[in-house]
């Protein structure tokens, strides 16, 4: 009687497993065809847009610094959302939602970042820290792509959603100490700071 | 519900939004490369390894404006060679990465045809 019950398992085991390989492959595909793009075309070293900013770095640094800070709340919401934190101590039922919101405007904020990044700079190796930069911002996507495809697709480990989850966060952050804080800290004398 | 509906329509923004950059970036491609940012040697250098951050007109992005300065700040061509071979600050040094016959290109290039 038990033979059935543990083929069962096993199946829904390879059939979870097939899943993140395939959600993994799909992360993997953008990150390396961005990269790939960043590379092969040719940067402009031109500035596209600045709306109220001195100029295009400036609307980078701001709108990379507000796609943490709602990364952040999206952190903290799902913190709150999978019983991590206790406050507020009943959780209101928009809840998911303002965790989806979250993560969803932090991604539109950093659609016009990386398109300047990668239409005008491209894929750069030197120094250290652009390359860094540049690496993320790759990750960043993909793992983005990743765990939109995981919160979809049923069936999942239970451990995949949080990792990717935390590989997306991961890569912002690095993305957001990579130039944000880097210009905050050693922007070149003169550069203002809006 | 009016909540969800909301959060709903800006994921459907997000898509949208996603796939017009995608569509951009291919796009808006360059098709001449880096010859087409002037036509001499040293030109096509500055397109390829220092529009980045002083702009593709010189005008300055996160490096400092090129375009009708360094002559006055380097009057002497050797002292602007060896800022661009050794780097300086958040500048980053070229040797190795351009020859020194590129180096003096792209140099000649920043004091002549992009305005000195």
């Amino acid at each position: 009687m038990a033979a059935p019950a543990v083929e069962h398992s096993d199946t829904r085991t390879k059939s979870a497993n097939t899943k993140v390989l395939g959600v993994f492959l799909a992360g993997a595909a953008v990150s390396i065809l961005l990269g790939v793009y960043g590379d092969a075309h040719t940067p402009t070293g031109e500035q596209p847009y600045n709306l109220f900013f001195t100029a295009t770095v400036q609307l980078k640094v701001w709108f990379a610094t507000t796609a943490v800070a709602l990364a952040l709340l999206q952190v903290l919401l799902a913190m709150r959302l999978y019983g991590k934190l206790n406050w507020p101590r009943t959780a209101p039922s928009w809840l998911g939602d303002a965790h989806r919101l979250c993560g969803t405007l932090a991604f539109l904020v950093t659609l016009p970042v990386a398109y300047q990044c990668l239409w005008a700079l491209g894929f750069q190796t030197t120094p250290t820290r652009v390359l860094v930069h540049s690496l993320a911002g790759c990750l960043f996507y993909g793992a983005f792509v990743a765990k939109v495809l995981s919160v979809r697709i049923h069936g999942l480990p239970g451990w995949s959603l949080p990792v990717i989850g935390g590989v997306v966060f991961t890569a912002l952050v690095v993305i957001f100490l990579t130039s944000s804080v880097w210009f905050f800290t050693e922007r070149p004398a003169g550069l203002p700071l809006f | 519900m009016t909540f969800k509906r909301i959060v709903n329509g800006i994921e459907v923004v997000a898509v949208v939004a996603a796939l017009v950059w995608v569509f951009m970036l291919v796009a808006n491609e360059p098709g001449g490369g880096a010859a087409a940012h002037g036509g001499s040697p040293g030109a096509a250098i500055f397109a390829s390894n220092c529009a980045k951050c002083h702009g593709a007109d010189g005008a300055g992005l996160i490096g400092p404006q090129l375009a009708g300065t360094v002559v006055e700040k380097y009057p002497d061509v050797a002292d602007q060679i060896a800022v661009v071979t050794s780097g300086r600050k958040g500048m980053p040094s070229f040797n190795g990465v351009l020859s020194d016959k590129q180096i003096q290109q792209v140099v000649e290039y920043t004091r002549t045809d992009l305005g000195g």
